[in-house]
This record gives C-alpha cells, sequence and structure tokens, in this order.
C-alpha cells in the first residue's frame, strides 16, 4: 500500500489505516465516525449508554489535535469518566485510561497508540487470533504450507513493537506480533517477500530465501506523517507555514523526459513562470511572480541542500532530487534576504530510507523532433514574390543569383528546416543504491543522459554522480555531506536556424564533393545555416563539483543545536574553437582559433544556531540564528590566434598561428550575513514567525554594502477552532499573511567601480598592435540594495476528505531603489549610469486547486489547476518621465511597446491626405491627435509582451497498475513585434520570407501589406502569443507483485512519455511561449517534441 | 554543567569570531581590470589612454553605416531609394542615426578619453617630468580640439565638457558656436607648443606632430574669423598654415615625382593612396596625419576600412557581384 502523503493530519491517518489488518479500528475522530451511516448510529448509541471509553478519546483527539491509535477489541466495552480539562496530552490519556488496564505510548508528536499495560496483556491469544485468517485461507491447501517462520520486531530502543502486521508479499498470507513483538507465519515453500508495516513507522522488505528466522527494526516515519516543506534552514510541516510555498512532487513528474530540472517545474505551478529556449541541454529562464527587477537579475535564488547554488540546473540529475520547494513570498523568502526578492526555489536531494538497502534503475530511449518550425515560401511563392514585389516597387525584378538560376534551370530545389535536421534520439540511464544502517544513511547514484537535438549539431550529453551521507557517530553528532559532480558536454555546433529563414528555396548548400558552401545563394545575406557545423571545431565541456559538509551538535541544553556547514562549489568550462582555413567562394582565410578555460570557486561557510522550546502546554517557539561567509572567485583566461597556414591541430595549434593574444579574467566577490529567526506556534491554529537578516556585499559602492531585510508572517487555522471544527466535510481552512523586504543583489562585481577594458591599434605600416585603455563604465560609488517589499494574503483549503483541496494566494509586490541602467546624456561621456533609481510593481493572484474528480473501484481521476495572474507596473523611473527610447513607461508594464496603431492597410481610391506617403498595400495608422498627419505624436503604448494570465491543468487517470497523466497550460494575453510576419522590409528582394498571404491589386487583403512593403515608420508588427499547449504525457503501468516477485525484484514500472506534443496557437514565430523574434543569431527556437518509452526497476 | 558552558561559548566564541570581519572583508579590489586610479600613474599609463585616442579617432570613420557623410549627396547616392538607407537630408531629426552616432562619437568615446587624461593630468602624484606631462597634454588636447571642431561643424554650438565627470549631470546647455571654437583654439594653441616635430620612424607613423596641430588650428582660426568678423583671426591662420608649408614644423612637401611600387600603372598622386604608401616611413611627405590601417592584425581595423570594404574590388571575391558582399 502506497502510503498517501496529504495536506492534514486526520487525514493522512485515515488513509494510513488502510494499509493495517482488518480487526483494527481506531477512535477515530468525530469527523470520521460520522461518514458513515453505521458510525454515526453507533456514535448515537454510546452517547444514549454514556461516556465510553471511545468516545473519550475522540473528544481527546478533539481537544488537543492529536491522533490516537487503538485496536477495537481493546476499547469494547469499556468506559471513562469526563474529559475535563488538562496541563497536558499525557495528563489527560493517563486520566482517560485509568483503570481500563490500558497504557498508551507516544509516537512521536501529536500520535499515540493505546495498548495494554503490559503485566495483563493476552499477547499469545490476541496474536492467535489475529492469525486467525491465515489459519483458516491455508486451511484449505494445507499441503502447500512448507515452513514457518519466526522473529521478532523491534524498534529503535529495542522494545518490541506488539500489533505489527505481517503480510506475504502479493497473497492474503498474514499474521501480527504479539505484546513482545515476537510472530510466527506459515508460508508456502516458494520464496517470497514478507512486508512489515505498523502505523508511525516506516515499512519494510524483507525477501525470505532460506531464512527461517526474520528479526526486523522498524524506525519511526517522521515525515510521512504530515508534509514536510523546505523553508530555508530548515523544514516545516505544511500546517505551519505562514507564507507562499510551492512544491513540486518529484514522483509525478519523474516519468516525464526532463532532461533539465527546469522543465519539471514549467507549467504546473502557480506563479512560477519558466520559459524553455528549445535548445538541447539549456537551462531555461524561472521568473516568480512576475520581474521585479529592470536591469538587475530577475533569477530567483537556487538552495541546493541548504547552499545557495550557482551552477546550471542542467547540472543536476532529477532523478536525485526528493523536492522541489519554491519560496514566492518576501517573507518565506526573507531568510535569504540579501538575494531572495525574485523569490527562492529550494532543491532537496535524496537520502537514504528503510534498512534494507534499495537499488533502483530508471532509463529512458526516444526521439524528437521539431514541435513546430516556421513555414517559407516554397519555390513558386518565392518566385511570385519576387515578381509581385517588381510589381509593386515598380523597379526591375530582382534576377535570382547565378547559383539560385542554376538550381532553377535544373529544377533542383531544397526545404532547408528539412535540411538543418538530424536524427534526435534522447536516452537517459540512471543507477542508485540507498538505504539506512543504525548510524549511517546513503544514497549514492550516478547518472547519463544522451540528447540529440532535431537542430543539426546540437547535442548534450550529462555523467553526474552523487552521495548523500549522513553519519551518526554519537548521540549527539551526526556529520554528514551532500556531494555532486557532473560533466556536461554541449560539443559541437548547432545549425544557425536563423539562417533558415532567409535562405531561398533554390539554395545549394553543399558543393558536390560534399563539403559545405558558405553562401548558399551568392548572397552575403544568406549563409549557409551548417556552414560553422560542418567547417569548424568546437569544444565546450562544463564540470561541476558541488559539495557540502555539515556536523549537527546537539547542545546539552533540550532543544538546542548547532549546525557547522562548509559548501564549496567548484565550476570549470572549457570552450575551445577552431575555423580551420578556407578557400573557396573566393574567401581565402588561414585558419583561426581560441582556447578559453574558466574555473569559478564558490566558499561559503555557515554557523546556525536553533533553540527548540515548547513553554507551556500547546505553545511552542523556536529560534534560529545564523552566521556566514560566502565568497566567490572567477578566474579565466582565453588564448587565441588567427593566421593558422595549418588546421591539423585544430585548437591546439594555436602556437603557430599570428596574432596570438591572451585574455585574461578574475573577479571576486564577497558577501556576509547574519540573520535571527522567531516562530512562534500554538497547537496547529496559530503562528507566527519573524525574520530579519543582514547582509554585505562587496559589490556595492563604500557605505552602501550592508542592507537590513526583515519581516514577518502568521497564519491562522480556522478549521481547528472549536466552532468549525464539527464541520464534518471542512478539512481545512487557513489563512496566511505575510509582510517581508527582500533585497536583489543581481549586479556584477565590480558594478559599482570604473571599469576600464582594453582596445588596440597599430602605428606604422607592419607594426604591432599597441595597447590603448579604454573606460567603459561610471563609477557609482552610491550603488545599493534593490529592495522589494512583499505582501502575501494566502487561504488553504481543504474540504470533503481533500477530495476539494488547494491555495489562493493575493500579493503585491513593490520594488523600490530600482538597480537600473539609467540612460543618461551621453554627453556626460558615458550612455548609461548604473544606479538605484525608480519604483516597479508587481501584483497577483495564484490559484491551486486539486480535485478528486473520480474514486470508484481502483478506478482514480485527480486533476490539479493552476491560474497565475500578475499585472506588473513601472510606478517611478528617473524623474516623471516616461523614457520612450528604453520603451520604459510610468503606469504601464515593463516590455511595453510603444508604436503607432494599426488601422488596416491603405486601398485604392482611399484619402491618403493624412498619410501622403503611402500607397496601396502600405500599413494604415490612426491619427490619434487628430491633426491630419501621421507624426511621432501618433504612437502610443499599444501593449506588452507580459501575458495577462497563465494556466495549467495537469490530469491523473490510475487504474489498477495504469497511470496516464497529461498537462495542458497555456497563456492569454500579450503581444510581441514579430518583424518576420513584415513580407519583406528586410530584403525581400534578397532573402526568403515567411509563407503568409501578402496584399496584392489583384487581392487586395486588408490584413496584411504587400511584399516590399518598407515600412517607413518602422511599425513593430505584432502577434499575440496566446496559446493552448499539451505539454506533457505520460502512460505508465506498474507491473503487478506477484508477477515480478517471481523475478525476484521489488517493482518495475514502464511508460510512455511525450512532451510539446502539440500547440495551439497564431503566433507565427518559432514558439509563443519564448517569444524569440531575433532573425539573425536568435537563441531561443523552435522547441523539441520527443516522445521517449521508459522503465524504473527497483531491487 | 560544565560541558554545556564549554560547549555553548565554543560556539558562540565561533560565531563571534567571524562577526569580527566586517566592512574590510567586503573591500572590492579589482583584480583583472585597470581602473584610472590605478593605471594612470605614470607616462606609459597616459600613453595607453593616448593609443585609445587613436583608435575611436578612427571610428569616426564606421561610426554607423558609411553613408552618413556621402550617400545622397553628389558624392553618392543609393540605388536602393526605398527608405532603407538614410540619403533624404529634409528628414534629419534627433533620433536620425547619423545624428546619434556622430553626437555619440564625439561625447561618448572621444571627449570621455580626452577629458579623462587632461584632467587626470593634474594629479601630482602622477610619476612624470614636466616635458612627458607636458606631451601627453598636448596630444589629449588635438583630439580634444579635433572633435570639437567636428562637433561646432555638424551641429553648431554644442556644449562644452572641459573634465573628466565624477557624477551624471543632466543640465547641460549649449555654448555658442564662437565659445566652442575658442574653447578648441586655446586647446590648439597650447597643443602646437608641445607637440613634437615630425620624425620618421616605425612608432612615429600615425602619430600626432606639431603640423597636424597648426593644420587644425589654421581650420579653426578661419572659422573664428567667420564667428567674429575679426580678421585677424585670418592673419593667424595664414601663419600657422604657413608654418606648415615653410617646413618650420617639419619636412613637409607636396609630392611631385612617382614614389612607392613604380611598376604599378598610375600618376604621383594614386602613389599617395596605395595601401603601404601613405605613411612617412613610405616616402611619403605629403601626408600629415594618418589613420592607420593593418589588415589581419588585432587593432588593425580592417572591419572599420569601409572605404576598402566597399569600394576596393582589390578584396572582393572574384566574380561575386558587389550586393553578395557581407554587409556591416
Amino acid at each position: 500500500m502506497k502510503k498517501h502523503i496529504t495536506y492534514f493530519l486526520a487525514q493522512s491517518i485515515g488513509m494510513l489505516l488502510l494499509g493495517l489488518p482488518p480487526g483494527y479500528a481506531f477512535a477515530q475522530s468525530q469527523s470520521m465516525a460520522l461518514n458513515t451511516p453505521e458510525a454515526a448510529a453507533h456514535l448515537h448509541n454510546l452517547q444514549q449508554a454514556g461516556q465510553s471509553l471511545k468516545r473519550a478519546l475522540s473528544q481527546l483527539e478533539q481537544k488537543y489535535k492529536i491522533s490516537i491509535i487503538a485496536r477495537d477489541q481493546l476499547l469494547h466495552g469499556k468506559t471513562a469518566g469526563p474529559v475535563s480539562t488538562y496541563p497536558s496530552v499525557e495528563e489527560a490519556l493517563t486520566d482517560v485510561l485509568k483503570g481500563s488496564k490500558l497504557t498508551f505510548k507516544k509516537i512521536k508528536e501529536g500520535f499515540y497508540v493505546v495498548r495494554p499495560v503490559e503485566e495483563n496483556m493476552p499477547g499469545r491469544d490476541k496474536a492467535d487470533s489475529l492469525s486467525s485468517r491465515n489459519t483458516a485461507a491455508p486451511s484449505l491447501k494445507a499441503q502447500r504450507i512448507a515452513r514457518t517462520i519466526t522473529g521478532k520486531v523491534i524498534d529503535e530502543q529495542k522494545q518490541g513493537i506488539p500489533g505489527v502486521s505481517i503480510v506475504l508479499k502479493g497473497t492474503t498470507t498474514g499474521t501480527a506480533t504479539d505484546a513482545e513483538g515476537n510472530y510466527s507465519l506459515n508460508i508456502p515453500e516458494e520464496n517470497g517477500t514478507l512486508i512489515f508495516s505498523y502505523i508511525g513507522y516506516l515499512s519494510q522488505e524483507v525477501a525470505i530465501g532460506n531464512q527461517n528466522e526474520i528479526n526486523i527494526t522498524l524506525s519511526p516515519d517522521i515525515k510521512s506523517l504530515e508534509e514536510v516543506v523546505v523553508v530555508g534552514y530548515g523544514t516545516s510541516r505544511k500546517i505551519d507555514l505562514t507564507g507562499s510555498v510551492a512544491s513540486v512532487k518529484m514522483e509525478n513528474v519523474a516519468m516525464q523526459p526532463n532532461v533539465n530540472l527546469v522543465q519539471s517545474l514549467r507549467g504546473s505551478l502557480a506563479g512560477v513562470q519558466v520559459t524553455d529556449n528549445g535548445r538541447a541541454g539549456a537551462d531555461g529562464s524561472i521568473v516568480i511572480r512576475g520581474f521585479s527587477s529592470i536591469s538587475g537579475s530577475n533569477a530567483p535564488l537556487i538552495v541546493l541542500d541548504g547552499i545557495p547554488y550557482y551552477g546550471g540546473l542542467s547540472d543536476i540529475n532529477s532523478n536525485d532530487i526528493e523536492s522541489i520547494d519554491i519560496l514566492k513570498d518576501g517573507s518565506s523568502a526573507a531568510i535569504y534576504g540579501s538575494r531572495a526578492s525574485n523569490g527562492v526555489i529550494m532543491i532537496t536531494t535524496k537520502k537514504g530510507k528503510g534498512d534494507r538497502p534499495k537499488l533502483t534503475y530508471s532509463a529512458y530511449y526516444g526521439r524528437s523532433d521539431f514541435a513546430s518550425v516556421p513555414k517559407m515560401m516554397g519555390p513558386e511563392r518565392y518566385l511570385q514574390l519576387k515578381q509581385d514585389a517588381s510589381v509593386f516597387t515598380g523597379r526591375d525584378l530582382t534576377q535570382l543569383n547565378p547559383l539560385e538560376q542554376a538550381n532553377f534551370d535544373a529544377g533542383r530545389t531544397i526545404d532547408v528546416w528539412d535540411a538543418i535536421k538530424q536524427e534526435a534520439p534522447v536516452q537517459s540511464h540512471e543507477l542508485s543504491i540507498s538505504g539506512k544502517t543504525n548510524r549511517i544513511t546513503y544514497y549514492l547514484s550516478g547518472s547519463y543522459v544522451d540528447q540529440k537535438s532535431p537542430l543539426y549539431g546540437d547535442e548534450f550529453s550529462r555523467l553526474s554522480s552523487r552521495l548523500n551521507l549522513d553519519v551518526n557517530i554519537t548521540d549527539w553528532l551526526t556529520i554528514g555531506t551532500n556531494t555532486g559532480f557532473s560533466v556536461k558536454d554541449y560539443s559541437g555546433i548547432a545549425a544557425e536556424y536563423g539562417y533558415a529563414n532567409l535562405l531561398s528555396p533554390y539554395s545549394e548548400l553543399y558543393f558536390e564533393d560534399g563539403s559545405p558552401r558558405r553562401l548558399p545563394m551568392n548572397d552575403g545575406l544568406g549563409v549557409n545555416p551548417l556552414f560553422n557545423t560542418l567547417h569548424n571545431d568546437n569544444r565546450d565541456v562544463r564540470y561541476n563539483l558541488f559539495s557540502n559538509i555539515y556536523a549537527d551538535v546537539k547542545l546539552p541544553l533540550k532543544g538546542l543545536t548547532y549546525r557547522i556547514r562548509n559548501g564549496n562549489t567548484l565550476l570549470q568550462s572549457e570552450v575551445f574553437n577552431y575555423a580551420p582555413s578556407y578557400n573557396k567562394e573566393g574567401f581565402n582565410t588561414l585558419g583561426s582559433g581560441s582556447k578559453s578555460h574558466s574555473k569559478t570557486y564558490n566558499f561559503l561557510l555557515e554557523n546556525i544556531l536553533r533553540y527548540d522550546k515548547e513553554i507551556g502546554s500547546g505553545h511552542n517557539m523556536d529560534l534560529t540564528l545564523l552566521y556566514g561567509v560566502e565568497s566567490s572567485t572567477v578566474n579565466g583566461s582565453s588564448l587565441s590566434a588567427n593566421n593558422i597556414f595549418n588546421d591539423a591541430l585544430s585548437y591546439n595549434g594555436l602556437g603557430i598561428g599570428e596574432n596570438q593574444t591572451i585574455t585574461t579574467t578574475a573577479t571576486e566577490s564577497k558577501a556576509v550575513s547574519s540573520m535571527a529567526r522567531l516562530g512562534y506556534r500554538y497547537r496547529e491554529k496559530y503562528m507566527l514567525n519573524f525574520t530579519v537578516r543582514r547582509d554585505g556585499f562587496s559589490a556595492f559602492g563604500d557605505g552602501k554594502k550592508f542592507g537590513v531585510f526583515p519581516s514577518m508572517g502568521a497564519s491562522w487555522v480556522l478549521s481547528n477552532e472549536n466552532l468549525l471544527a464539527p464541520i464534518t466535510w471542512l478539512d481545512l481552512l487557513k489563512l496566511r499573511f505575510s509582510y517581508g523586504k527582500n533585497g536583489n543583489r543581481g549586479v556584477d562585481p565590480y558594478a559599482s567601480l570604473s571599469n576600464v577594458s582594453p582596445v588596440y591599434y597599430v602605428f606604422g605600416d607592419g607594426g604591432v598592435p599597441a595597447t590603448g585603455l579604454n573606460p567603459t563604465s561610471f563609477p557609482n560609488p552610491l550603488l545599493g540594495w534593490e529592495t522589494t517589499l512583499s505582501t502575501n494574503l494566502g487561504l488553504d483549503f481543504g474540504f470533503f476528505k481533500s477530495r476539494i483541496n488547494g491555495s489562493v494566494d493575493f500579493y503585491t509586490r513593490n520594488t523600490s531603489d530600482l538597480l537600473l541602467q539609467l540612460t543618461i546624456p551621453n554627453v556626460n561621456g558615458y550612455n548609461q549610469f548604473f544606479a538605484n533609481v525608480g519604483k516597479m510593481n508587481n501584483k497577483g493572484i495564484e490559484l491551486t486547486l486539486n480535485t478528486i474528480n473520480l474514486d470508484t473501484k481502483g478506478f482514480q481521476w485527480a486533476s490539479s489547476v493552476v491560474y497565475t495572474l500578475n499585472r506588473n507596473e513601472i510606478i517611478e523611473l528617473n524623474g516623471k518621465e516616461d523614457d520612450i527610447a528604453s520603451r520604459r513607461f510610468i503606469g504601464e508594464p515593463l516590455f511595453s511597446h510603444y508604436d503607432y496603431l494599426y488601422d488596416g492597410i491603405w486601398q485604392k481610391g482611399e484619402d491618403f491626405s493624412i498619410d501622403p506617403a503611402a500607397k496601396p498595400g502600405y500599413l494604415k495608422f490612426k491619427d490619434l491627435n487628430g491633426d491630419g498627419k501621421i507624426t511621432p505624436e501618433d504612437r502610443q503604448v499599444v501593449g506588452t509582451s507580459q501575458p495577462d494570465f497563465t494556466w495549467g491543468i495537469t490530469n491523473n487517470v490510475t487504474y489498477k497498475g495504469f497511470t496516464l497523466s497529461f498537462l495542458f497550460n497555456g497563456r492569454v494575453g500579450g503581444i510581441t513585434p514579430n518583424p518576420v510576419i513584415n513580407p519583406g522590409t528586410n530584403f525581400y528582394d534578397r532573402v526568403n520570407v515567411l509563407d503568409l498571404p501578402y496584399w496584392t491589386p489583384e487581392n487586395p487583403l486588408t490584413d496584411r501589406p504587400s511584399v516590399g512593403y518598407p515600412n517607413p515608420l518602422g511599425y513593430g508588427f505584432y502577434e499575440k502569443r496566446d496559446y493552448v499547449r499539451l505539454q506533457d504525457v505520460t502512460l505508465a503501468y506498474s507491473l503487478p507483485a506477484n508477477l515480478i516477485n517471481k523475478i525476484r525484484l521489488d517493482n518495475v514500472r514502464v511508460y510512455v512519455s511525450g512532451k510539446n506534443l502539440k500547440t495551439w496557437t497564431d503566433w507565427n514565430g518559432y514558439d509563443p511561449e519564448n517569444g524569440e523574434t531575433t532573425i539573425y543569431s536568435p537563441t531561443s527556437g523552435p522547441l523539441i517534441r520527443s516522445w521517449v518509452l521508459g522503465i524504473n526497476i527497483g531491487l | 554543567m560544565k560541558n554545556i558552558r564549554t560547549y555553548i561559548s565554543l560556539c558562540l566564541g565561533m560565531m563571534l569570531l567571524c562577526v569580527a570581519c566586517g566592512e574590510d572583508y567586503l573591500k572590492e579590489q579589482t583584480l583583472d581590470r585597470f581602473s584610472p586610479e590605478n593605471s594612470l600613474v605614470n607616462k606609459s599609463g597616459f600613453d595607453a589612454y593616448l593609443v585609445t585616442l587613436h583608435r575611436f579617432a578612427r571610428e569616426e570613420n564606421f561610426e554607423d553605416r558609411p553613408d552618413p557623410m556621402g550617400n545622397g549627396t553628389d558624392v553618392a547616392t543609393s540605388g536602393v531609394a526605398d527608405g532603407r538607407f538614410f540619403t533624404d537630408y529634409t528628414q534629419l531629426n534627433s533620433q536620425t542615426d547619423v545624428v546619434v552616432s556622430y553626437w555619440n562619437w564625439a561625447y561618448a568615446k572621444m571627449l570621455k578619453v580626452a577629458n579623462l587624461v587632461i584632467t587626470r593630468a593634474e594629479n601630482p602624484n602622477v610619476n612624470w617630468t614636466e616635458e612627458e606631462k607636458n606631451a601627453v597634454l598636448a596630444e589629449a588636447k588635438f583630439f580634444r580640439a579635433y572633435t570639437y571642431n567636428t562637433l561646432v561643424n555638424l551641429y553648431g554650438g554644442v556644449p562644452i565638457i572641459d573634465r573628466e565627470q565624477s557624477v551624471p549631470r543632466f543640465d547641460f546647455q549649449r555654448a555658442t558656436r564662437q565659445e566652442v571654437l575658442e574653447f578648441a583654439m586655446q586647446d590648439l594653441e597650447f597643443a602646437v607648443q608641445h607637440l613634437p616635430v615630425v620624425r620618421s620612424g616605425l612608432t612615429s607613423d600615425g602619430r600626432i606632430f606639431k603640423a597636424a596641430g597648426l593644420h587644425l588650428l589654421t581650420e579653426v582660426y578661419i572659422s573664428m574669423g567667420r564667428v567674429t568678423n575679426d580678421a585677424s583671426y585670418y592673419d593667424k591662420a595664414i601663419e600657422a598654415a604657413t608654418k606648415v608649408i615653410d617646413k618650420s614644423a617639419g619636412d613637409y612637401q607636396l609630392m611631385t615625382q612617382r614614389f612607392g611600387d613604380l611598376q604599378r600603372p598610375g600618376d604621383v598622386f594614386s602613389d599617395l593612396f596605395w595601401t603601404g604608401q601613405q605613411n612617412r616611413s613610405s616616402g611619403n611627405l605629403e601626408s600629415i596625419w594618418v589613420c592607420q590601417y593593418e589588415f589581419g592584425t588585432l587593432g588593425g581595423g580592417e572591419q572599420e576600412n569601409v572605404t576598402v570594404r566597399w569600394w576596393d574590388l582589390s578584396l572582393k571575391m572574384p566574380g561575386v557581384p558587389i550586393t553578395a558582399m557581407p554587409c556591416w
């Protein structure tokens, strides 16, 4: 039975109990008991008869918000006095159980098991009666009972645990332990696996093999009892949270072909916008709750196993991840004050669980293709376009270039997007071993991913390994590490697909000998997208060693712990390039190349002191103090040379070249932090949190290096109030409020100083380069923190036994002292000045709704809907004026577009007086100020690239061993200029254009201009970026246990999964999500559609 | 109990130990780049900034597109007269690329560096002789005057910036045309006193000599004469130009005999412009200031040599029409 983890206690207990053998019940909380008519009637009877023990325990559960577990037989017929008020739960239980010959044991905070007082315990009888179903069933086929297994089940304190369920896996054969924890079970001759389970403990599975005696130690399952989220310098139960935290359950995304961890966040989390650029192994970009900075960084802080992480997310093997928690609001993020204004992504890697070593092998293999590519003019349309352009512009027909003409004559055409495609397999293999012994917890993994994107030359592979180890040396000292290493190989040059949009269908990409042409259509604008790919050498390998070592010391004062943590990250990269000599097509160049090495080392040392204390009954407080230092050092060097006369050694032959240059880079930045957090909880009803963090960062100006970031959060669990507690359909209602100030230090080292770069000049014929120095930035000794004040109001809810649950959050984020590259009069000597100027606001709504739509007889359909709405507004720039040059307007969102207002297409016979230069087929604009002319004053803000809202729906359908999940997502609103849809401003007479209709005198369209429209006003050609995408589909099947047990495996799951399967959009660019519109060297392109077949095997 | 105290004081002690590092720990030192403070400390440091001025002066010819000063005039016009190239001077406004690019070249390149050099030369801690200082100042002031002379002829009266700016300003005012010319004139009058007399040799080709200063000063005097209607400026102009003509500012002469590669067809005028025959070291005594281009060399600027890239067919691919050249 897979344990389901839900938001709150009663529910999780209910679910867990489903795993207990029959004959067990528990003192159900009232809300549970009333769910069946029988129970309601029973309760009614009890109330008539007087106070039963069961009823009394139920009242205690309500009163103290605890869970009490007891066998039905134990409580049967027993009574108790009235329940009064006690100073503690323990005293209450002692009083209520008094005289019933029962006692209790506290498993953990809030969980108690009622059991008989030792000496009176009718142990053997109980065990016999429990195993009666065992003896009944086998009696029918007694001949198969071959042997008896005996043993003892103990807890970590070496105490026997009574009532542990022991079942032969895949059968109904089972028993339970007696009062001392002993058991005896008859099993058939075949080998099998025994499952030991008991509420509050981790289940264990043991292969029987030849053993006749199996002794087991069960360890308490702390985490399964309630959902825990990682909140920075610790964890928190979800119920105790005051802020807004989005969590990703990695098990849900484990079967998607996500080469990069980022992809698993895409489209399924409210308030988190992930953009995929479609390239192999690329790190996508993440923006949380809108853009808060203009010139500073908008990237969230990534914290890996507690340490700020500076590598790429593509360095991390997704299978190593246990959980991802995203701190969205000001107060949760405040714990990382100085860098938290863009939110914090907390990534936690796996730890070993369970006594038995667990070996897991996961693999997938698949194929991919472009999700969609721009449709270019085919041969006929291309020629027609030249004709039409000639008619429209009145100029001579542009002739085909010689090479084009030759292909035209020979009837040869190409589809350029087809020509730059390659076979695109993707495969991944991962092996991990994890487990837990008395004092050691371990997780060891290795993985290999190899991906080719459909774009020729775009390849990625990653080799990674991880060791997570905890050693509990004494009862007061634990030392551990999280260490990961990865090698990412991006070698090879991807085809320059921007050029695929320009090349004529009569191009010829290759010479007859198969080598690539540089200018496949004899035109300098139309470069062969494959030339560099096929002709040049490239090696691009990045190494990442991330190691974090910590020691936890329990100090001799109860509740006081000290942790010292040292994080080390070493990132190295090698980027080598070589362009061999080329002497065709009139070019005559010798080889040139470069070798660049870069090394980044980050060091972090943190001291954390934590104190937990229960003050009086139900009052809990915790205090965390932190002091830490951090440094980051980057060192790099680059060698280059040209005029290399022999290509044999490629980039390793730079020494024989001329113009050898050496570039060295080195930067260092440092930070110091101190932080205090005080938390207070009262009986899972009221929670309060105060945090203050003081951070210093070296890159800011003298006197501005330190910033102080306070915050507070409060939450109130309404459903735990006496008034609402009896409402049975209401599981959870919780209000959260938080307010906090965060900083953004997203500036590069030396940003506040005047930087000087070298320039070169040569005096005299045949002279050597003389080096000059050029100051490139205006120093700003006053450069300091950008700060964001965030307010968050959230509501968590759960209804009908969690059939419906979710949360709504409202937030505002006011950013001031924006880090802004201010445009200044260049009379100053510089065009820009990096300063803290201006204000920006983000406000929004986030909704997450999880529902179980159908749940009958093994068939379940669950869905999760997320909705994100963010409104971004620039409140203030330098002074009160709009910055038109940078397209920034007070009161408008960032990335606004300022342009003429499109008003259709000029047609023959219309009155051209407002735009005398126009002719039929030109774009018509509105004369906004009514002066009878189209002038720059007729421009206005016409829209923004930011969406109105985005949404995602994940559906999970399970039936027997099958699981089908599919994720739709989309965006609504937002326009982006897409210059490629203009039929030919950009050299329509020389290169190809998108295959879209255009105006002609014969076919006077009303929504598209003529080919050859010169766009005299530089209009932006905006397109909507709305889309709906079927992003992920996964069908998985878990093989039945009795089948895989025969081959001595633990679990086997096979799946087929697809990504970016279908997109519905009117956007004519590569992809509406990344909105890339750059023509010549785009950084994002068409997305990759892939299908994979995968398998997970557990041993 | 004793143990507890040891523990706690140990831990707190460690935390306090780290508190001890503070402001000093965060002090920033540039590791891989120079700053004006650490580079403008001696003659060779100042010389590096002068190299930059030479480089920027060359970039004037490549500030945006090759069309600004010729296309659309009687020199040349674009064959594609549909708005893709700037040709119509009636359409000039403050956002026109040409207008922006010359302004940017002047203020954000030339004047920025020239003013930095001139301002920082006042620093008494610079390790140099008075003679070295004046030589540096003379060259920097020549470039500053050169820039203002260009500005005043393109834009009329422009803001005069005479120093390095320490904080951004937003209150610049146009000076009058006369004030700008006077400012340039003063710079040049200083420069011609301290610029060296021409000499041949590898490292001096392309440098600024007294004759260049006098030539530019002549231009400025003429402009001053026209602005002020003071005829004495014309006398000064004649005086300055005469020093160049009568060889008192160095051995200059109009070339009258063919020189350089005599195998080449042509005349003495064409000899002046062949690659490798423009500098004095090649025997060309007519050139006063030569912008340096060196093909295939770092800083050689062949990419910026618009003239060669666009109109010199020697660099073109044989047999390929001009439209097939890579553009900018």
